[in-house]
């Protein structure tokens, strides 16, 4: 299995989430200036498993580096038989998501973390990206159990949690719904 | 969430975002791609914005 990993980065949330993909192994990573529309049609297709930390919508994933969607239905089907995991908000809700990849991790609603307690954020999206997915749902279920969680974070961990959707062929596979 | 939780909430908010001592331009939370800092989060709970509030309040 060869992974891609796309990360963008620009003033905003994705300041953060950049540099949270250092920790997610990859093969080839198309990084800040690289991420372009046309770069990530170029190589996806050579790769087994994409990784992507940017921006969801309902009609696309896209890229702030270009404002130009990385992901939509004009290329989906080169994304045919491939496993994504979409860090981003709303790109559960991407219809062209269901069309082509074997299987995609992402989020259908607003993707919420707080920077001045990023670390728990950051653990979380490192197993996502890893494919540890239920690892990363299962530590933070194991924290709010333990009840050491900050109120706050955990809120932003149950809303993040509650938005986790597993697609199959196109078909919701698993969502996450904790307590 | 009652009124009454919501203002117990805020306030413990208040007490978090006062000992963190984040800058004016410092954001405290991503709510999407939208950060608010210290003064924005006060405010958006002041005039219940929504997107705050559901956060807020899981």
């Amino acid at each position: 299995m060869t992974t891609l990993l796309v990360a963008t980065r620009k003033v905003g949330a994705t300041s953060y989430t950049f540099d949270w993909g250092e920790e997610i192994e990859a093969e080839r990573r198309l990084l800040d200036s690289e991420a372009t529309r046309e770069n990530f049609d170029r190589v996806a297709k050579d790769y087994d498993v994409i990784i992507v930390l940017s921006h969801g919508r309902k009609d696309k994933v896209w890229s702030d580096v270009d404002g130009e969607a990385l992901i939509d239905n004009h290329n989906i089907k080169q994304l045919s038989g491939k496993k994504l995991c979409i860090i981003a908000c709303d790109a559960g809700k991407c219809l062209a998501l269901k069309k082509g990849p074997s299987l995609v991790v992402a989020f259908d609603g607003p993707f919420v973390f707080m920077p001045p307690k990023e670390t728990i954020f950051r653990k979380f999206v490192k197993e996502l990206g890893n494919g540890f997915c239920h690892r990363a749902v299962g530590d933070i279920i194991w924290e709010l159990m333990e009840g050491r969680m900050d109120p706050y974070v955990r809120r932003a961990m149950v809303h993040n949690i509650s938005h986790l959707v597993v697609i199959k062929e196109g078909k919701l596979l698993t969502r996450f719904k904790p307590l | 969430m009652t009124l009454a939780n919501l203002n117990n909430l805020t306030k413990k908010l208040e007490k978090e975002l006062e000992f963190m001592q984040l800058g004016d331009d410092e954001p405290y939370v991503f709510i999407g791609d939208d950060g608010y800092t210290k003064k924005e989060v006060s405010e958006a709970i002041r005039v219940k914005d929504s997107k705050v509030l559901n956060w807020l309040t899981g």
